[in-house]
């Protein structure tokens, strides 16, 4: 096939995120399975070496750990120079969360529009923990969205390559852990509106998005506000 | 007959006025249909371009507006509280009951001229009105379903595949976008605008006052109108309207959507059309008469830090001023609206297409 193809795998710190998986310890100590993990990202830019790009015409990929080949990117047209940088929003635009009834992987049907406060839900993670109580299901859910400022959820995320790649397929890392073990559950189990803590979470999940340690001699990944 | 002849000349000199009604005549190939524009009204906010009205699209969005499947266990449409006789309201209903008689937390709001609403519900949350139509369909008091089962009923039904096909250029695949434009079609095309009001404004025949419903107008714009502007009477703002706080069952308004203080306890100024037939009124339906109404305004406004500054004083209206203010706002009854055929049940619908072999003819004795 000829372009370029992105591979996202997702982990928790090296071990890949399996969904309804055995309970994996985050960096804040909790152990958690994961029984839902959805993230939206915008079109991708390629960066190439010669300062050319390469900008994806899609108008959103849906990650969704239910459907793996949701995982994988193909960008057909885009042509084999060596890569520099991998650029994306994590998030949709607010244009597309006011602009009414949208469809393909923007659809509501696919559950990630508020109803009840209109705008996309950017990203959403739910699973269970004993460290929560056993009277909520052990249950934790973070539904990360809003469009409005002050509060706006999507996130502009610019990996570069540690060494410039020509390989049809790049592979990047989503590591749950810079998301989920960011900070114990007890202290916050569950975000699900817009507003500050929306905003605070939304830079965690920014956070995720990195080069697989082997092609990264340091940690390269920033996620801007 | 002459006077026959002469209502005909004046229907048609308002027709051009309008340059469009309603919908316009349901064109028999499904094509194109105008959004209405009453003359004198501000343009609509909705964005018609983005979803072309079609009569296929129309008559789509009306099948799914009035089928109960549509709800989780195939019990509640969108009409059951939105009947077209008392103004696309819940009569009767300080709050509507969905599936298995839940109980919902806010009075159902009348939907008339949604086109022009820049934003939904009594707190505003909705931005759009293609996406209001997810809250009926997910909430838990209506009719706590998905969107995706929504689809994947609709898509089960070969006649609606087939009317899907026909609303949208040849592809019969349902999707929720294609859901929620569609009902959007037909709730975009619900316009009051052919009250007395309206025909008196526009120095229509039928458009006249009595003498009391003149004082009534004169009292209304004096009083009211500053929040409930015509012609559309609201001016989409959200107030507190000195409605003391329901202990029982809190509600911050707005402030749950904005997260602003100053919002606390504001909620949507409601258009006033066909205000005769929405009773009860207020967000949380707490006022069953237009006179419990009146009584509020004049001397039951609860004071708080966020009352709107029209309301710090009560409103001064004598018994007769408030009859006359009543009579003015029965004026705002449209009957044509309230019994357009084209806004009523379709009957049967789609879902439940008829058999000619089932039929069988009557004897004759």
């Amino acid at each position: 096939m000829p372009g370029r193809r992105i591979v996202v795998q997702p982990v928790l710190q090296t071990i890949p995120l399996v969904l309804d998986g055995p309970a994996v310890r985050t960096s804040a100590g909790d152990d958690v399975s994961v029984t839902m993990l959805r993230c939206y990202l915008g079109p991708l830019t390629l960066h190439f070496t010669d300062g050319t790009t390469y900008h994806d015409p899609a108008a959103a990929h849906l990650l969704d750990l239910e459907e793996a080949n949701s995982w994988i990117i193909d960008l057909p047209q885009a042509p084999a120079k060596p890569v520099a940088a991998v650029a994306f929003s994590v998030g949709i635009d607010s244009a597309a969360s006011t602009g009414g009834a949208q469809g393909g992987p923007l659809d509501p049907a696919l559950g990630m529009y508020w109803a009840w406060q209109s705008g996309y839900i950017n990203a959403k993670i739910e699973g269970h923990s004993p460290s929560r109580p056993a009277s909520v299901r052990r249950a934790f859910a973070f539904h990360i969205g809003g469009y409005a400022r002050p509060y706006a959820t999507r996130r502009p995320v610019r990996l570069p390559l540690p060494t410039p790649s020509p390989a049809a397929t790049l592979t990047l890392l989503a590591d749950a852990d810079k998301w989920l073990g960011a900070a114990p559950l007890a202290q916050t189990p569950d975000v699900q509106v817009p507003g500050a803590a929306a905003a605070a979470q939304a830079d965690r999940v920014a956070a995720m998005f990195r080069w697989p340690a082997a092609a990264a001699a340091t940690p390269s990944a920033r996620a801007r506000r | 007959m002459r006077a026959a002849s002469r209502w005909l000349a004046l229907a048609a000199a308002s027709l051009t006025l309008l340059g469009a009604v309603a919908f316009g005549p349901a064109p028999a190939d499904g094509g194109p249909v105008p959004l209405v524009q009453p003359a004198g009204w501000p343009r609509p906010t909705y964005d018609a371009t983005r979803n072309p009205l079609t009569g296929a699209g129309v008559a789509l969005g009306r099948a799914l507006f009035y089928d109960p499947g549509l709800s989780r266990d195939g019990t509640i449409s969108c009409a059951s509280c939105h009947l077209q006789a008392t103004g696309f309201t819940h009569v009767d209903h300080a709050v509507s009951h969905g599936i298995e008689g839940r109980l919902g937390r806010r009075n159902s709001l009348a939907l008339v001229n949604l086109a022009w609403n820049p934003t939904f519900h009594w707190d505003g949350g909705v931005n759009q009105l293609d996406v209001q139509a997810l809250n009926p369909i997910t909430n838990a008091a209506e009719m706590d379903n998905t969107l995706a089962a929504v689809v994947g009923t609709l898509t089960r039904s070969r006649a609606y595949r087939g009317q899907f096909a026909r609303a949208f250029r040849g592809d019969s695949v349902v999707t929720g976008q294609r859901v929620l434009l569609a009902l959007a079609q037909f709730t975009s095309g619900l316009v009051s605008y052919r009250s007395r009001y309206d025909k008196y404004v526009r120095h229509e025949a039928g458009g006249e006052f009595s003498a009391q419903e003149l004082n009534g107008l004169a009292l209304f714009r004096a009083n009211c109108a500053s929040c409930h502007r015509e012609p559309l009477f609201t001016d989409y703002s959200f107030q507190n309207n000195g409605l003391a706080l329901d202990s029982q069952a809190p509600d911050a308004g707005r402030a749950a959507i904005t997260g602003r203080a100053a919002d606390s306890l504001r909620f949507r100024v409601p258009s006033l059309r066909n205000i005769e037939r929405t009773a009860p009124y207020m967000h949380d339906g707490r006022f069953r008469r237009l006179r419990d109404v009146l009584h509020h305004y004049t001397a039951g406004l609860h004071q708080s830090a966020t009352l709107a500054p029209q309301l710090r004083a009560p409103l001064r209206l004598s018994p007769d001023e408030q009859k006359d203010l009543t009579a003015f706002l029965l004026t705002l009854t449209d009957h044509d609206f309230l019994t357009d055929s084209r806004f009523a049940y379709p009957g049967a619908g789609p879902a439940f297409p008829t058999d000619p072999a089932a039929i069988q003819p009557i004897p004759t004795p």
